[in-house]
């Protein structure tokens, strides 16, 4: 976690300054609150850069799940193949996207059990129809703008 | 006495109670499965209630958010998996009482408990918050930025783990509510030319991102999760009640952890989680002479469910009365309140008293309600449980998509939430509460209006001008007060890890 607190750290720092930069054409009181608040989060990334220079003192705030960085590898992938379907619900319709990033997630999760999640999928979907188009009346598409 | 009677009729409408009774369900469900939280139920459900009225919207989410939090005890107690953060510690006695064939024994001292420390803080509610609005008549642009920093600097050090990361995470928040028009001059700020981020960044998708998402992101690391199997089918006999001996035995820890939850409750950002254990380790305390205790004692679960039910009205107290949550999920609250055009304070008991009452009677009998649905639904919420990480992976997922486009049928609500599923994901893997954000996008406008205010009005330097008021004192000294306090924890707990090392 140390070159996490470190990395996570300056990386504030240069992005509160690239802010504070950006802030200088803004009228004085519209850029005054925001930049209380860049000083604030320098301050305190400066003692959590700071921190994981003393012994032990670093221990606390551990993050969830493994702790090696490959199991974000499946994460990662799960959340590139949303945001692909969520870019192809456009032209291809929200539920067939949908149907399809359902299908692309068995391989990246090593799903085993198809019928049962195929069946489970095909049940959300439905309700997920029943809820937000029929009655809230969410305008999502059903088939392929094109059709 | 009309109006209590207009109250009262109000939140007994059918409508009123299929929406406690649809709240209690999906609260009991989410709740029951491990890894998901009553902050995610909260977040999911907050875009289907647009099209209600505010008391139907409110009346459904607080009811999923005490049944969330009751409905986490059956995973614990069943598979000695906690459904919640806030059930992690009757999952010591309740999975021992499980594993000695009884179950429903457990389950039923949970529910009692769980009911008794709901009912509680209701009451504690409808009894605290009308005269605690008064206070926030006394404050003006000044208190009000203090009382907001009190809010980020308390959910900053108790939310997460580490007290600089929490706060990091809060300034953030604070940061973020800043995108968007300046009220005051029209200047678009820090937009990068995005037309869309001129309204500012949404605060339900990016909580739909910080707390759905960013969950099944993190399931999607161990999509096979295997949990201990229990048969649920042998564990004693059914009673909706408990025993007389088990009344007696119990009473008292129930009555003592429900006003150890109410008073944490209270406390911004102190949820669920805190209060179990702290009543849990009080119970302790006075059951040296229970040799069962931590093997599968009922004061155990008792003493957990009470207190952690007990939270949640009390959270909700200085939520209405000061817009300051007690805990995350009563942030998203207080966000579903903005956004069905109701502001905390004085206002919400005088102008918008029958909302604000009727609010708090429907989540009185929601407290009820769960405890019988709770009884009756209690030999399934296994098979709830134990449903497969991968289905509530692409069930979460959707559900996010779907819910923050329904916002406005706009797409950017969509990106907005992606972009905010990944941040709260890498957050969650270095440590960072997601929590502090959230309270800090919400208190972010209140802090910046009344500092703003502030620096107007001051005549001499501002900083004088902020602590002019004996409030703004009172709460300059209870911001000092709770970050020395972490601090010193903190360094207390450094020093013993030290120690240890060096053993």
């Amino acid at each position: 976690m140390l070159w996490v607190n470190r990395i996570v750290g300056v990386a504030l720092i240069v992005f509160c300054a690239a802010l504070w930069q950006i802030s200088d054409d803004y009228p004085e009181m519209a850029r005054l609150f925001p930049r209380v608040m860049f000083v604030i989060i320098v301050f305190f990334s400066v003692l959590m850069v700071g921190r994981t220079f003393l012994p032990a003192a670093a221990a606390g705030g551990s993050g969830e799940g493994g702790a090696n960085p490959a199991v974000m590898v499946r994460p990662i992938l799960a959340f590139v193949a949303t945001s692909l379907a969520l870019a192809a619900s456009s032209y291809i319709g929200f539920f067939l996207a949908m149907a399809v990033l359902a299908a692309v997630l068995v391989p990246i999760l090593g799903i085993r059990s198809l019928r049962w999640y195929a069946f489970a999928t095909v049940v959300l979907l439905v309700a997920v129809y029943a809820i937000f188009v029929v009655v809230l009346n969410v305008p999502l598409t059903l088939r392929p703008p094109v059709l | 006495m009309d109006t209590l009677l207009a109250v009262v009729a109000d939140a007994f409408t059918p409508f009123h109670l299929s929406m406690m009774l649809a709240g209690v369900v999906i609260g009991l469900i989410i709740g029951a499965m491990p890894g998901l939280s009553s902050n995610l139920g909260i977040a999911l459900m907050l875009p289907m209630t647009f099209g209600m009225d505010p008391i139907s919207a409110l009346i459904l989410l607080t009811s999923l958010y005490t049944s969330a939090i009751y409905g986490g005890s059956f995973s614990a107690i069943l598979l000695h998996t906690p459904g919640t953060s806030a059930s992690a510690a009757t999952a010591i006695d309740g999975f021992a009482l499980t594993r000695k064939g009884e179950f429903n024994k457990a389950i039923r001292i949970s529910t009692f408990a769980s009911v008794v420390g709901g009912l509680s803080s209701a009451i504690a509610l409808l009894a605290i918050a009308p005269p605690l609005s008064l206070l926030s008549l006394k404050f003006g642009p000044a208190e009000y930025f203090w009382l907001a920093v009190f809010g980020i600097s308390v959910i900053g050090t108790l939310a997460s783990g580490n007290m600089i990361k929490g706060l990091v995470s809060g300034a953030v928040g604070v940061a973020i509510s800043t995108v968007g028009l300046d009220l005051d001059s029209g200047y678009p700020r820090f937009t990068f030319g995005f037309y869309d981020l001129q309204g500012g960044i949404g605060f339900v998708p990016a909580v739909i991102g910080l707390f759905s998402l960013s969950q099944a992101l993190l399931m999607c690391e161990k999509p096979h999760n295997t949990i201990q199997e229990v048969d649920p089918t042998s564990g004693g006999k059914w009673r909706l009640l408990p025993t007389w001996a088990e009344l007696k035995f119990t009473q008292a820890t129930i009555w003592r952890s429900s006003i150890i939850g109410i008073i944490i409750g209270i406390l911004p950002g102190a949820g669920g989680d805190i209060g179990s254990w702290t009543a849990y380790n009080e119970a302790k305390r006075f059951s040296k002479n229970d040799p069962d205790f931590g093997k599968g004692s009922i004061r155990g679960i008792a003493a957990s469910e009470s207190a952690n039910n007990a939270t949640t009205g009390g959270a909700i107290i200085p939520l209405l009365t000061l817009g300051i949550p007690g805990s995350p999920s009563a942030a998203i609250l207080l966000g579903a309140l903005v956004l069905h055009g109701m502001q905390p304070g004085r206002t919400l008991f005088t102008e918008h008293a029958h909302f604000t009452y009727t609010v708090c009677v429907g989540f009185l009998i929601a407290n009820l309600v769960m405890g019988f649905v709770g009884m009756a639904m209690c030999r399934y919420m296994g098979v709830v449980a134990r449903l497969p990480n991968t289905i509530l992976i692409i069930a979460v997922t959707v559900l996010s998509i779907v819910g923050s486009y329904s916002l406005g049928n706009n797409i950017y609500d969509v990106y907005t939430m992606m972009a905010f599923g990944i941040i709260g994901y890498l957050m969650r893997k270095t440590g960072f509460s997601a929590a502090p954000m959230v309270l800090g996008m919400i208190l972010g406008p209140l802090a910046e209006q009344g500092f703003r205010q502030a620096v107007q009005l001051a005549d001499g330097p501002v900083l004088l001008h902020m602590v002019a008021n004996p409030i703004s004192w009172v709460l300059v000294s209870l911001i000092v007060l709770s970050v020395g306090s972490a601090a010193w924890l903190e360094l207390s707990r450094s020093k013993l890890t030290d120690v240890m090392a060096e053993k």
